[in-house]
């Protein structure tokens, strides 16, 4: 039994501990995202709910706890290495290059230094660089057709209009292949039509077997995606289940919904 | 050696350290109010020094007359820096690489002017606190060290009233803190800024005043300058005013004591690898918690 | 104009290296010698397209590098005896350790901290040759080694021809997944170690790229004087390098090699700029920097402020 449910886990943190100098922002925090599943981190702001991405991707060391990806360590990883691995993120403030193509921006995905042509093949342009360009190319295009982006391949980034630039990240994070995706906020600053358009992608990125975690604070979107919900509240965990369960729990009510609705 | 040498070698390193740190204070004033880092600090702080030379050394003003009226002149040029090209740069936003490179350039051009101008050879100006050694109970020193520990003690307590008394000073670190707010309360931020410029411009003035006793003028004198001050900043923590004079104290103390038991010729080697090595262990500097970036 | 950018995209470096090439045919022997000097400089430019203008990082050391590389190359052949071709070699080599090295700090280290690392760097090289007079003969200047081809014609054939080359694969480079990968680390250094690139491995290479091309271009640099003092490898000449790379358009190839030979040949043009030559170049770096990167950000601020939504 217990095995069976160690080997579906995808991400698993233990104990998770931040501290910005006197402020500990995530505490102590145990969290197991499954193989297949979306989870949605909430909480209200400033309860460390970006922190614990920034610890997952290895961008902030752990200060205590450790971090399991697939059944290994991955805390005190660069987090080159964690991507390679398979963990892909968005960030909640969209960090795309503004002054490289929608291509280009995808592309990035794909990293340097895991193997493929070295220095010396792309100085001489060998087979082998070439082959893998193209290949690069046919995946790139691939994943912007899979999320509605290849219309405006050529296209300068900060050219693209706000919301197709959350979708350009998220494009970008899909380019690595990840196992698992997390996602900051990714509704924000989002029209309706533009969020059901998300929720849709979400759904059918989900559905092509990667696992989803992500950090939202509309309800109607958590309700509608995750089968599976952490509540945050000053960096600790307060509640956890499914939505309809964080729903009734008055814990979570007072800390978040109950301010939250008006 | 005896103890007297000891505190000989030392007082001059304090004294050549001081004239580190009032540039050092100057880039530290300026990082902190824009965020830039200004590589021209030294160059300025050359100019400083011929433009005394022409008050004092060849119109022969007076020697208070004169310093006064390059402290005048210096902080009128660092106002004005401020207001026709760095505010301009930064009001809009331009890519931090472009503007460092434009501190660079603007070293480059100051350097240059000074040449053009003053010519290249090494010039001095008549030592006005008089060249006849002191001897104060078996330490020897020139006069000039006491009086450069003298004048920079009360620049700086004058510096410290003004930022933390006035009114102005109080605007100032308000921008600083955060600019948005800042123009909100009806602060210029514009004119707060080239105020920095110009104190910072003026304070580095002074040291290249006083310096003059221990090193001729050079054209080209304020790039080694510039570096060390910039290790001053960085040992003693970006942004710190206390933590900035030790900085410059330690770096006069350490080139100092390095030249007298080591030798004289690779002291700036020296202190060039103090400084990547202070780099490398404590980006922030030892007077500052190591703080990660927002992400 | 569109399709005159197209056909300049695609063969300005052909119609450069031609022009290159046909050269001495027109030029009194200083002429020549000074754009021998321009293709020389150019080459150093192109590494800094690669560490400056595609993965952000600054450096003040340029010239520091560039007599690493010809000092190395005089001091194997006179001391060690070595063929011209072999210390070459060794040159470069050397001067790329050295650069590589130096890519260390720019692990930690960014903006201004940098280059203050590149400056004491500077110094650091321009002191030892100074003081090392058992081996760079100090002061007096290191003379007496042979050229890396026999006659002066056939030293600038080789380096229009390398030169071109090494232009090729800069191009190359910046348009790769390294380019890219240089790029992101130029722009978002965060999100490109998020995203899988190896910002280290990018830093290192960016830097031993740099320092490989700047030793070549010293081995070349001794090739054309003979003669080597540690006056010509000053903070200003860094400046000039940095000068020549940011008129170049920073990432611009083709764009960089131009600018390298008109900054070289520009005073000798004007011949009453000799003296004041830095002034100028600096006044130009400032004028330009000011006006067209305040500019180009009003520009783009508009476009956002249209286009997009916050
Ligand atoms: N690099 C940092 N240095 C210091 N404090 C930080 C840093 N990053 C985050 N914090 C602090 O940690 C706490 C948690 O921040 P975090 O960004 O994780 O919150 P959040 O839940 O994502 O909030 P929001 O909903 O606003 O995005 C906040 O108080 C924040 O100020
Ligand atoms: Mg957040």
């Amino acid at each position: 039994m217990e095995m069976e449910k160690n080997s579906g886990v995808v991400l698993r943190t233990e104990g998770l501990t931040k501290r910005f100098g006197g402020l500990v922002a995530v505490n102590n925090l145990d969290l197991e995202v499954y193989e297949g599943q979306i989870c949605a981190l909430i909480g209200p702001n400033g309860s460390g709910k970006t922190t614990v991405l920034n610890l997952i991707t290895g961008i902030y060391p752990v200060d205590d706890g450790r971090i399991e990806f697939c059944g290994e360590q991955i805390n005190g990883l660069p987090s080159h290495a964690i991507c390679w691995r398979g963990i892909a993120r968005t960030f909640q403030n969209i960090r795309i290059l503004g002054s490289q193509t929608v291509f280009d921006n995808a592309l990035l995905g794909k990293g340097y230094g895991n193997g493929g042509a070295g220095v010396f093949q792309i100085m001489f342009d060998t087979a082998k660089h070439r082959r893998e360009r193209a290949a690069f190319a046919e995946e790139v295009d691939e994943v912007l057709k899979f999320v509605g982006l290849d219309d405006v391949r050529s296209e300068l980034a900060r050219n693209l209009p706000y919301g197709r630039q959350r979708i350009l990240e998220i494009a970008r994070a899909l380019v690595t292949r990840p196992k698992l995706l997390l996602l900051d906020e990714p509704a924000a600053g989002l029209n309706s039509a533009e969020i059901y358009t998300l929720m849709e992608l979400i759904k059918k990125i989900n559905a092509t077997g990667i696992s989803v975690f992500v950090i939202e604070h509309r309800m109607e979107l958590v309700g509608e995606l995750a089968d599976w919900v952490f509540v945050l509240n000053y960096g600790s965990k307060i509640a956890e289940g499914t939505f309809e369960e964080i729903k009734e729990n008055p814990a979570v009510i007072e800390a978040y919904l109950g301010k939250g609705r008006d | 050696m005896s103890v007297g040498l000891w505190i000989q070698i030392i007082l001059n390193g304090v004294a050549m350290g001081v004239l580190y740190s009032l540039p050092a204070l100057g880039i530290s004033l300026i990082w902190n109010a824009t965020g830039l880092f200004n590589f021209a600090q030294g160059d300025l702080l050359t100019l400083g020094g011929y433009v005394m030379l022409t008050l004092f050394g060849m119109m022969k003003l007076p020697y208070i007359v004169s310093f006064v009226l390059t402290l005048a002149v210096m902080g009128l040029v660092g106002y004005f820096i401020s207001r026709i090209y760095f505010y301009p740069m930064l009001e809009h936003r331009v890519h931090p690489q472009i503007i460092l490179i434009g501190t660079v350039a603007a070293s480059v051009f100051i350097r240059n002017l000074i040449l053009v101008i003053w010519g290249t050879m090494p010039t001095t100006f008549k030592n006005p606190f008089g060249t006849k050694v002191m001897n104060l109970g078996g330490i020897f020193l020139m006069p000039h060290v006491i009086w450069i520990l003298g004048i920079a003690a009360g620049l700086l307590i004058l510096l410290q009233y003004i930022l933390r008394g006035t009114m102005v000073g109080t605007a100032m670190r308000a921008v600083a803190q955060n600019q948005t707010a800042a123009w909100l309360m009806g602060i210029r931020n514009d004119r707060m800024i080239a105020l920095t410029f110009c104190m910072s411009t003026a304070i580095a003035a002074v040291s290249g005043i006083l310096i003059t006793p221990i090193i001729p003028l050079t054209p080209d004198m304020g790039g080694l300058i510039s570096v060390k001050a910039m290790a001053a900043v960085l040992i003693g923590g970006l942004g710190s005013f206390s933590g900035t004079l030790i900085g410059g104290i330690a770096v006069g103390v350490a080139e100092t004591v390095f030249a007298t038991l080591v030798t004289p010729t690779y002291k700036d080697v020296f202190i060039f690898l103090v400084l990547v090595a202070f780099l490398l262990a404590r980006p922030g500097g030892i007077f500052r918690a190591h703080v990660s970036e927002k992400v | 104009m569109n399709n005159l950018r197209v056909f300049w995209n695609r063969y300005g470096l052909l119609i450069v290296a031609v022009l290159l090439l046909l050269v001495p045919q027109f030029t009194t022997q200083y002429e020549f010698y000074v754009v021998q000097r321009g293709v020389q400089n150019a080459m150093l430019v192109l590494g800094l397209v690669i560490l400056i203008g595609y993965t952000g990082l600054m450096t003040l050391g340029s010239a520091a590098l560039l007599a690493t590389g010809a000092y190395t190359y005089g001091i194997l052949l006179l001391r060690l005896g070595w063929p011209p071709l072999l210390g070459t070699i060794g040159a470069v080599l050397v001067t790329t350790l050295v650069g590589t090295l130096l890519g260390f700090p720019a692990f930690r280290l960014s903006g201004p901290f940098l280059v203050v690392t590149t400056v004491g760097f500077g110094e650091i090289v321009r002191i030892l040759i100074l003081n090392w007079e058992p081996l760079t003969r100090g002061p007096y200047g290191l003379s007496g080694f042979r050229a890396v081809m026999p006659t002066t014609r056939g030293v600038y054939y080789v380096m229009v021809v390398v030169l071109a080359l090494l232009a090729v694969v800069t191009e190359r480079i910046g348009r790769s997944r390294l380019g890219l990968a240089m790029k992101a680390v130029k722009e978002d250094e965060v999100a490109a170690e998020v995203m899988g690139v190896n910002v280290r491995r990018v830093k290192l290479i960016s830097n031993a790229l740099t320092a490989a091309l700047a030793g070549l271009s010293g081995v070349f640099l001794a090739s054309l004087t003979g003669y080597l003092n540690p006056d010509s490898f000053t903070a200003n000449e860094s400046t000039t390098y940095l000068l020549m790379v940011v008129m170049g358009g920073m990432s611009n190839v083709v764009g960089s090699v131009i600018s390298s030979l008109f900054v070289t040949v520009l005073p000798e043009v004007l011949r009453f700029l000799a003296e004041s030559r830095l002034l100028v170049y600096s006044l130009i770096l400032l004028v330009y920097l000011r006006i067209y990167h305040v500019r180009s950000s009003k520009a783009r601020a508009k476009s956002a402020g249209s286009r997009g939504r916050s």
